[in-house]
């Protein structure tokens, strides 16, 4: 084997700049109006970017694009999130320049599809979080708990279909069960009168999620039900739990 | 060459196969000018669609042996046993005397990153022990990085640290698998396959198989979109394919293709152009290890017959095929 020399990219190197190429607009942007020269980090890229054939690049970062927009379940993400882009929609916030801006996130960068270079995050994960990022805390209730909402869908459809999973979950509200997983969160009533869905009038609702295998259940939950979630065991909460178990889903 | 110190069963076959078929096989029937070509999920565990089933049905006795393109089921951690009730399907839609083999895409030869190929190989040696595949192939191409999925996988750095990368990730990639692998050469300019380095593509594929030291696939599509890129068309079209690892080349592959504003594109959509039937005449007697020529990805529609346009360059590939099939042996 011909020794590569010191001016050649390492392994490392080489897939940094192959991924800095599909996800860096801006880097594809001076590049083809720069030139190689001007955007090279030292001689080693330049001999990289030199032989790269900008169409070519254009369109596989474009085709790249498209491919995240179709990933996850069913039609992808704007199947997986569509109050959610509707709501940030009619904010400003339109389809196309957020997922250009998703790819290059911080929150793009935790997403792995392919498990052999090590686990990630799914796509809806990252997606629901830079979104998150994208509404800014000065959101109202409803947005955020919608994006929560239509996160917990597809996390919980995954757990209960595509076990196991190749990904990780980083939601921290997901817990075992003894058949599958289970999560509770609260949603205001004003988010469930946006779903369609039946609250209460109480100020904070309970909302609890159950996958177990090739079935998921979901809605708005008494007191004593979420008594299963408790942290510290309890009569209620056991009750609660053995309550479940006997209807399949914990 | 040697092939001793790699060799693995199946290793000897040596006897010629004839024309096979190969058949990207994605979950959920398929997509576009695709739709209903692919698995469909059933309660039995997913099964061959009908329009897939009605061409094997009509053409499945002009193979010599079958193959199928891995697709994901799902984002579940690929298992033997959540694909085999669907590829029994696959396997028994094809005459029984028909031989078999498996074109991976998660075995990702090409990537210069640090990759756990030990999962994809354990389930592909579970496959091969059920059905008894002859081979396992795949591109030498990128097919995800950093765990991104890629459209259409890129050539491997033709940068000697790229090359080097390449070698080690093939030669474990045979050293993993049970059955033979077949390394294909990888495809370029396709609308979306950019690459870096300035290595002659066909030199590194002849050092990597030489270093290595495993078998090839050569995709005549590939060959032409390299030779394209080059700016060798027409009479040149031969120029330096005798540079490629000839002589470990097993199988040759022929998809559909096309030139489209100006650029070879391997579209996959069944018609093949005449000059890959040309490029297929010429390498047939360079080859003197070949095992069979897959005809990739044929075009039917819901009665699985032939697209019209692909019929007559089909004709073609069949009787040259089926003349070198009955031929002396080299």
């Amino acid at each position: 084997m011909t020794d590569p020399g010191p001016e050649s990219l390492n392994g490392d190197q080489l897939a940094d700049l192959i991924t800095r190429l599909l996800l860096d607009g801006d880097l594809r942007d001076r590049l083809a109006s720069e030139g190689a020269a001007a955007v090279a980090a030292n001689a080693a890229e330049l001999e990289c970017l030199e032989t790269v054939d900008l169409e070519e690049l254009d369109t596989a970062a474009r085709r790249f694009r498209s491919g995240i927009w179709r990933l996850g379940r069913e039609g992808g993400l704007s199947f997986t999130f569509p109050r959610s882009l509707r709501m940030l929609a009619e904010a400003g916030a339109e389809g196309p320049a957020l997922l250009s801006a998703f790819i290059g996130s911080r929150q793009f960068g935790q997403f792995r599809l392919v498990p052999y270079a090590g686990q990630g995050l799914c796509v809806e994960e990252c997606f629901a979080s830079f979104l998150l990022n994208v509404a800014g805390n000065n959101a109202s209730s409803v947005v955020r708990e919608t994006i929560t909402h239509e996160l917990m869908i597809a996390l919980f459809t995954a757990l209960a279909t595509e076990q196991p999973l190749s990904f990780v979950i980083g939601a921290p509200s997901i817990i075992r069960t003894d058949r599958g997983h289970a999560a509770l969160c609260s949603y205001s009533p004003t988010a469930l009168a946006a779903w369609g869905e039946n609250g209460t009038e109480a100020s904070a609702v309970p909302y609890a999620y159950f996958a177990v295998p090739g079935r998921v259940a979901r809605g708005v939950v008494t007191s004593r039900v979420a008594a299963a979630f408790e942290a510290a065991p309890t009569a209620g909460g056991d009750a609660a739990r053995r309550q479940l178990s006997r209807r399949g889903l914990w | 060459m040697t092939q001793t110190s790699t060799e693995r069963p199946g290793q000897n076959q040596s006897q010629r196969l004839g024309l096979g078929v190969l058949i990207d096989m994605p979950w959920g029937g398929g997509h576009l000018g695709r739709r209903g070509v692919g698995f469909e999920e059933t309660p039995g565990g997913g099964d061959i669609t009908p329009r897939v089933r009605a061409f094997l049905g009509r053409y499945g006795a002009d193979f010599g042996y079958g193959a199928l393109a891995f697709q994901p089921r799902s984002r579940a951690v690929a298992r033997a046993a959540d694909y085999v009730r669907a590829y029994d399907g696959f396997f028994e839609a094809l005459p029984a005397s028909a031989g078999r083999a498996f074109h991976q895409t998660e075995l990702n030869m090409g990537t210069p990153e640090r990759y756990d190929r030990a999962p994809v190989a354990e389930f592909t040696n579970e496959l091969a022990a059920r059905y008894g595949f002859l081979w396992v192939v795949e591109d030498l191409g990128i097919w995800s990085i950093r765990g991104y999925p890629l459209p259409y996988p890129l050539p491997p750095p033709l940068t000697e640290p790229g090359l080097e990368i390449a070698t080690r990730n093939a030669a474990q990639a045979a050293r993993l698998l049970d059955i033979p692998l077949h390394v294909e050469f990888p495809g370029f300019t396709e609308g979306g396959s950019f690459f870096v380095g300035r290595l002659d593509a066909f030199e590194y594929f002849a050092r990597l198989a030489d270093d290595a030291d495993v078998w090839v696939t050569i995709d005549v599509g590939h060959v032409l979109s390299y030779q394209w890129l080059r700016g060798r068309t027409g009479p040149d079209m031969l120029d330096g394919v005798d540079r490629l690892p000839l002589a470990r080349c097993r199988e040759l592959h022929l998809s559909g293709c096309q030139i489209v504003n100006g650029k070879f594109r391997d579209l996959h959509h069944g018609v093949l152009l005449d000059e890959q039937i040309e490029l297929t005449e010429y390498l047939l007697p360079l080859c003197p290890n070949l095992l069979g020529v897959s005809y990739e990805d044929p075009m039917y529609r819901e009665d699985g017959r032939l697209v019209d346009k692909s019929v007559a360059n089909y004709a073609r590939l069949r009787t040259l095929v089926g003349a070198w099939h009955r031929g002396p042996a080299a």
